[in-house]
């Protein structure tokens, strides 16, 4: 088994793993990332559908329960941010006490003032565009202006406006201008299979970049499968990985962190059970894997007489309707919903449309120019039963158990993202829409299984990040949110991230890691 | 994944199911004009897909017989939209990959963007500096 060491070991190169390792190799610390998918280069991701195959998460998982989502989940060198969109949205204070304000899901324990430094941090060393909106949770100026609406978005925003909505052009981590060495997009619309510009700003060319030149390590077609843990000290002291060979490999370390998203940490963990952890390491809550979290989305088209080409432009986020967003009491739910303008490629628009075919379902593609979309979004809650394990029949090709995810919404949730539906099918009609679909309905985003809290018989993690169980084990990607809100989880993530980097760094200083 | 043991009557099958997912009409011979499901026969040879597509034609087959006395081979067009909503009810992950599978060859064809007015990659143009103006017919 070959070996090699660092300070910190970080498994996930995404926009997560590689924030905190922009940080602590500025810091002076030897940082190691390990990512399980490829390095791509730009001219790797050219206009092309099937680039999906290549940085969409492609191995085996199983999905079961009464309603089995299929979350989508990057990989390789950048991770989720190669194939995503670019929403940077702020979470609201409520968002961090849905317990206290509506009695359901549970509270956090920090709040939106202590992410706020990282959040304008985030911002601007990421790079947002856009406009903070009229239902911000306070007022903020990002570091770039607002992208013009597309043709798309203007046509969406007029039914919305129409009904009283106040639709603008939400936060984006996609260049308005040239900024950061990166340039300005250039609106070819395919932003989903990779951005070959780099005008969409991911994990890889802004923070992982900075981490290199810090001196970090990245070895990609790196799968970590084990955590090795000594029960002595009480402490994890290497990761072992293989490599896109087979061969086994072992990284030591003084501090490990986990940035793997909320199907693989918890699987990692997981599969790190031992006799000190018999159910998972940093298990000793029985909450790994528990309360895992998607949002209840459904998309919902639009076909006018005229033509729309809402190809031109990026394809998410043009707009956003964030005015039924707020909770309140007179409404049949708790929580809220935002619309999001969404517009795909062609096959990923036949897959978004349904199920239905036939002679309908070729109307429909080649209505595919005059068609216009929202995306609807809604806040699913967390559920205790809603749980990554491993599935022991089916391996992977290393002959690991896979994830299995067993998923079913709350009656809140499906009340809810069915108004978020029908509200968005309102809008399409009041826009001028000759006929209204409705598409879809799927779970977005991958959020809790680890979840943070200051109880250890209760959660995995702590407010910073760090093991209940484990003193030198940190989780820092969506894993540890307590609940999803209803927005893009991204930033969110992101900051609590940078929020832990500072604190291990603050904890090494003082010697308490 | 090794490789799948499929026959020709499989080929038969697929073309069957994908030209009733995409039917021919007026503006082009749908699946059909992409070769769909011969192209997808010979994706499921290799392999691939097998753990969805064998059970699923399996299924196809068995429904055909029950419903209409026939191989799925001989079904006219009304009898094969029948067929797949059968299929999408009761094998619903089947039919789920088989329509995205031939939604995906029937739209990465250019001639088929051509048709529905998607003008493909632009990266390499420039992209669409004309994004926000309202476009023409």
């Amino acid at each position: 088994m070959a070996a090699e060491s660092a300070d910190v070991v970080i498994v996930g190169a995404g926009p997560c793993g590689s924030l905190v390792a922009s940080e602590l190799a500025s810091r002076g610390a030897s940082v190691l990332v390990l990512e399980a998918g490829s390095r791509f280069e730009a001219a790797d991701l050219k206009n092309r559908e099937a680039n999906a195959g290549q940085i969409l998460w492609n191995e085996p998982r199983v999905y079961a329960g009464e309603h089995p989502i299929v979350p989508k989940a990057g990989i390789g060198v950048g991770g989720g941010t190669l194939a995503w969109l670019g929403v940077m949205p702020r979470f609201h204070p409520a968002d961090f006490r849905t317990h206290t304000t509506e009695g359901v899901g549970a509270d956090w324990p920090i709040g939106y003032q202590d992410l706020r430094p990282y959040y304008e941090k985030v911002e601007r060393e990421f790079g947002v565009a856009g406009e903070c909106g009229p239902f911000a949770p306070e007022p903020y100026t990002l570091p770039m202006p607002p992208h013009r609406m597309n043709w798309h978005a203007e046509v969406l925003a007029r039914g919305a406006r129409r009904l009283g909505a106040q639709p603008f052009a939400p936060p984006i981590a996609i260049n308005s201008v040239a900024y950061d060495g990166r340039p300005a997009c250039c609106y070819c619309g395919w932003c989903g299979s990779g951005c070959s510009s780099g005008a969409k700003a991911t994990g890889a060319n802004t923070y992982l970049a900075r981490a290199e030149q810090g001196g970090a390590r990245v070895t990609s077609r790196a799968f970590a499968h084990r955590l090795t843990y000594d029960a002595a000290k009480g402490r994890i002291t290497a990761v072992e990985y293989l490599d896109g060979s087979g061969h086994e490999h072992q990284a030591r370390a003084r501090l490990v962190v986990l940035a793997a998203h909320a199907f693989e940490t918890p699987r990692l963990l997981l599969l790190s059970a031992n006799g000190t952890f018999p159910e998972g390491l940093a298990n000793g809550s029985g909450q790994v894997g528990r309360n895992f979290m998607s949002h209840p989305t459904w998309q919902v088209f639009g076909t006018f007489d005229e033509p729309i080409h809402a190809w031109k432009g990026m394809q998410m986020g043009h707009v956003m309707v964030q005015d039924y967003y707020r909770a309140d009491p007179v409404n049949g739910y708790a929580r809220g919903f935002i619309l999001l303008s969404y517009m795909m490629t062609p096959a990923t628009y036949a897959n978004l449309s349904g199920s239905f075919y036939g002679t309908e379902f070729k109307d429909f593609l080649h209505d595919y120019s005059r068609t216009a979309a929202w995306w609807a979004c809604a806040e699913g809650l967390p559920h205790e039963g809603n749980a990554v394990t491993l599935e022991p029949e089916v391996k992977d090709a290393r002959g690991l158990p896979v994830a299995r995810l067993t998923y079913a919404w709350g009656e809140n949730d499906l009340r809810l993202s069915a108004a978020a539906r029908d509200k968005a099918a309102e809008m399409r009609s009041a826009s001028g829409a000759r006929a209204v679909r409705i598409g879809l309905n799927y779970g977005a985003h991958a959020m809790g299984s680890c979840r943070m809290g200051d109880d250890p018989a209760r959660s995995v993690v702590d407010r910073f990040g760090r093991a209940h169980d484990i003193p030198n084990l940190f989780v820092c990607d969506t894993s540890v949110f307590v609940t999803g809100a209803g927005l893009n989880p991204t930033l969110t993530a992101m900051a609590l991230s940078a929020r832990s980097a500072e604190h291990i760094a603050e904890s090494v200083r003082r010697g308490e890691i | 994944m090794g490789s799948a043991e499929t026959t020709p009557d499989d080929t038969a099958l697929l073309t069957v199911l994908a030209n009733g997912i995409i039917p021919a009409d007026a503006r082009d011979a749908g699946a059909a004009a992409v070769d769909a499901g011969p192209r997808l026969a010979e994706r499921l040879a290799t392999g691939s897909g097998s753990a969805v597509y064998v059970p699923g034609l399996r299924a196809a087959r068995a429904i055909a017989q029950e419903s209409f006395g026939r191989d799925p081979a001989a079904l006219g067009p009304a009898e094969v939209h029948d067929l797949l909503g059968r299929l999408r009810e009761g094998s619903p992950s089947f039919f789920k990959q088989l329509r995205m599978d031939v939604s995906a060859l029937y739209l990465s064809d250019p001639a088929v963007w051509r048709r529905i007015g998607f003008p493909g990659p632009s990266i390499e143009t420039g992209g669409h500096p004309d994004f926000d103006e309202q476009p023409k017919e």
